[in-house]
């Protein structure tokens, strides 16, 4: 499968490779609000191929959230909409559907699985009604088909005695079964694109091990692709194929995970990664997030950025130049052509991830 | 009161904190939850000590019952050397002044119709300061030593941030000029980014005012960054306690290395996330037998002459404890078999049922769930094992049970380790016994971890 990385992340200029499963181009979506309108996500673009992972990366108010939600635009509408920007899923335009197609299309190609797992789950309902309403929504089934193919999901995502785990109720399970039902139910009309929204950050470190685990299997038997939305780069790393860096509505950086960990080029993406805890490097990046109802010219985060220069204040967010290799691009004038990227790369203020001890691994000194 | 500075500023012995399950009849007690089980540690002054877990383990419950936020029911705190839960209310008062507490979510530590100049300056209300004025410029000081200015004050809650609003409660917390800050949580709502503006401001406070800290989180990125001393805490117990360098550089403790062993690495060329924990955390109000982690732990001693590789072993302990707490559900192993390998229940009137399945699908089913191989290395094991199978897949639940029970019992299960200290630091686990009970010699050279 051929790769083609679009070559900007703002402006509509963009060509695609005609294969990608998702293509995400010059996304915006606004929020309505009495104080005016939120720019939730503005201009966003990305790929994901079939069967691979891509991890959307930012803080909280970065809007990657709202980018994962707009793809089968799960958002409240009204407030929301999508002014311009287009979302192809395999060659279809998302924003051109109707309810009832959108309807076929959630939880049928494209599932979503959620943060908070209690949340998400109806306590007045056992687990196997749940499972059987995903499976017969889409479905032409038997009630006994149902119940078997109940039964085999919930086997597959390391549930035992499936059978007898049918009657139970939600709050009868743990943090960790419970998200395990929830993949369950998003894996039941054998979707092409899996969308987790921070899927472990309400569970325990080992629990999410156990669910990351759990993922990488299905999609491995699947061959799914994955849509990850998180703010830990440590799950990231673990999980990702490809990198998405967001702040402040806009996209920062994209690239192949080992590049994205290697040589962060985006000044945003270095300053996340020296924020680690165990980087030694206390004191977080001054500074906070612009107004997203009035966003000042140029570069989103040049407010905050080490490396600002007087045209980083100016125009709109800088193109996606590239960074090394056509696949790994950013959002940064001092990468423009002709521009010298070593002003961040050579830097004494920015160390690379990987030059420093990570956590959790015994028998290193710092 | 007669307490050094070279002594511990809290000592804390045995603390427990057991919830009374009421039930039956009568309401009566019909069992306890044992959230806090006899735990022990010394912190010095301007020392910071942590206490890491997982959900469930007990350590806010540790928290609050140290400084008596609620009561505990068995052991001793003692405070510059008194026992705090002698004092009477004059002394508890000034106790609470002498120690400030910091919550997790800065969003409903607040209270939204009081402005933050007045929920700073209320602990000073309440410890007696009616000077309005000085108050001001209390709350005017503390506000600037923790990065926000004096003007600050006529402003409400909801004007913060996450990050300004946990400055706001260190603010509030020191107030009162306490000796000891307990931290449950401070930075978990928080941003990485703003994590580390907190976890440094912490620092800087603790220097500037000479600050005992207690840190309690989840986080073991957190608690490294900022910690002198750990404890990690499993069921209501401290497995290990050691300084924090070493902790993390050389975990004794199974459940230590497990836990260090689960946090994704920020490094794409480290995936595979080590050594995996099956299940969650038992019931702490029965919690296991022996070592409380010998349920899930990847360590687990074997008896003597069992040759099985540790995984394989891992295994048959996990699928013996379900036959044991029958949790193991026949029938519906029977439907599920049915269901996988296609077999037409049709005919079959109501629920499924074991005998309605043939043994040897139902066996192929057991050992697919519980993981466990047709043929195992060792062959008392697979004897057992075969023989248990051939039990289940008839019904007998409880003569499996016996099967299993005899041959496979270890010392983890049968033998509560006690924490002991072993070259300055405190590891409870019986991989560090140099004699078990047995008489038997184990190695003592910790095994190798991943």
């Amino acid at each position: 499968m051929s790769k083609q990385p679009s070559q900007t992340i703002g402006t509509d200029e963009s060509t695609r490779s005609s294969n990608s499963l998702l293509s995400v181009s010059d996304l915006c979506t606004y929020f309505q609000t009495d104080e005016g309108v939120v720019k939730a996500v503005d201009g966003v673009s990305f790929d994901v191929q079939s069967g691979e992972t891509v991890a959307i990366v930012g803080e909280s108010g970065s809007g990657k959230t709202v980018t994962s939600e707009s793809i089968t635009r799960l958002f409240k509408s009204p407030p929301g909409f999508i002014p311009e920007g287009s979302i192809e899923f395999d060659g279809e335009e998302v924003n051109d559907m109707t309810v009832e197609e959108l309807r076929t299309l959630r939880g049928g190609r494209v599932s979503h699985i959620f943060q908070n797992p209690q949340g998400a789950l109806n306590p007045v309902y056992t687990i196997g009604w749940q499972l059987r309403e995903a499976i017969e929504l889409h479905q032409e089934v038997t009630k006994k088909e149902a119940n078997e193919k109940a039964i085999e999901l919930l086997t597959q995502v390391g549930i035992p005695e499936a059978s007898a785990r049918l009657g139970d109720y939600p709050h009868q399970l743990s943090g960790g079964m419970k998200q395990r039902v929830m993949i369950a139910i998003a894996l039941a009309c054998e979707p092409d694109l899996l969308i987790a929204d921070e899927p472990t950050t309400a569970l325990d470190v080992t629990i999410q091990a156990q669910i990351l685990k759990l993922l990488k299997s299905l999609q491995e038997e699947r061959d799914m692709a994955i849509l990850f939305i998180t703010h830990d780069l440590g799950v990231v790393a673990e999980v990702a194929d490809r990198v998405v860096v967001m702040y402040a509505g806009k996209v920062m950086e994209r690239g192949p995970v080992m590049e994205i960990f290697e040589t962060p080029s985006h000044p945003y993406t270095r300053a996340l990664l020296e924020c680690l805890p165990s980087k030694g490097n206390l004191g977080g990046i001054p500074g906070s997030l612009p107004s997203p109802i009035d966003p000042p010219d140029g570069c989103r985060f040049a407010s905050r950025c080490v490396f600002a220069q007087d045209e980083c204040l100016e125009g709109p967010q800088p193109p996606a130049y590239e960074a090394g290799t056509a696949d790994h691009v950013v959002s940064c004038i001092h990468y423009e052509p002709g521009g010298n990227p070593d002003i961040v790369l050579k830097s004494d203020a920015t160390v690379s991830a990987l030059d420093v001890d990570q956590m959790g691994v015994g028998g290193e000194n710092r | 009161m007669s307490w050094s500075r070279s002594e511990p500023i809290m000592q804390i012995e045995n603390l427990e904190k057991h919830y009374p399950l009421s039930g039956g009849l009568l309401s009566g007690e019909v069992g306890r939850v044992k959230a806090v089980d006899g735990i022990s540690f010394d912190i010095h002054e301007g020392e910071t000590f942590g206490i890491v877990g997982e959900s469930g383990c007990g350590k806010s419950t540790a928290a609050t019952s140290m400084i008596r936020l609620e009561e505990p029911t068995g052991g001793q705190v003692r405070y510059k050397g008194k026992d705090i839960t002698e004092y009477d209310s004059t002394e508890l008062k000034r106790f609470r002044r002498n120690v400030q507490m910091i919550f997790q979510d800065p969003d409903s530590s607040f209270d939204p119709r009081m402005s933050i100049g007045d929920a700073v300056a209320e602990p000073l209300i309440v410890q007696g300061m009616s000077d309005r004025k000085k108050r001001e410029a209390i709350v005017a000081d503390l506000l600037e030593r923790v990065g926000l200015s004096a003007s600050d004050m006529a402003r409400y809650p909801h004007e913060f941030s996450g990050g300004q609003k946990q400055r706001i409660g260190l603010a509030r917390a020191l107030a009162v000029n306490p000796d000891v800050i307990v931290a449950d949580e401070p930075v978990s709502a928080l941003d990485v980014s703003i994590q580390s503006e907190i976890l440094q401001l912490m620092k800087e406070l603790q220097e500037a005012f000479n600050l005992t800290i207690i840190v309690i989180s989840h986080n073991l990125g957190v608690i490294r960054e900022i910690c002198d001393r750990v404890a990690v805490m499993y069921l209501g117990e401290f497995v290990e306690v050691a300084n924090s360098e070493e902790l993390f550089n050389d975990p004794q403790h199974p459940y230590t290395r497990a836990l260090l062993s689960a946090i994704p690495t920020p490094d794409p060329r480290e995936r595979g996330l080590g050594v995996e924990l099956k299940g969650d955390v038992p019931d702490p109000s029965a919690p296991p037998s022996g070592c409380r982690f010998h349920t899930r732990c990847p360590e687990v001693i074997p008896p003597e002459n069992l040759e099985l590789s540790q995984s394989v072993w891992r295994d048959v302990l996990h699928f013996r404890q379900r036959v044991r707490d029958s949790t193991l559900n026949l029938d519906s192993v029977a439907e599920t078999a049915a269901v996988e390998e296609g077999i037409d229940t049709d005919d079959i009137d109501g629920d499924i049922s074991v005998s309605d399945v043939p043994a040897e699908t139902v066996i192929t089913q057991l050992r697919r769930e519980n993981n466990l191989p047709t043929e195992l290395a060792d062959s008392t094991a697979n004897e057992t094992l075969d023989k248990a199978f051939d039990q289940l897949a008839r019904g007998d639940l409880e003569g499996a049970k016996e099967t299993l029970e005899e041959s496979f019992m270890t010392v983890c299960e049968r033998d509560a380790p006690v924490l002991t200290e072993r070259e300055g630091r405190q590891v409870s686990c019986h991989l560090h016994d140099d004699v078990t009970t047995d008489g038997s010699m184990l190695e003592a050279d910790q095994p190798v971890s991943d």
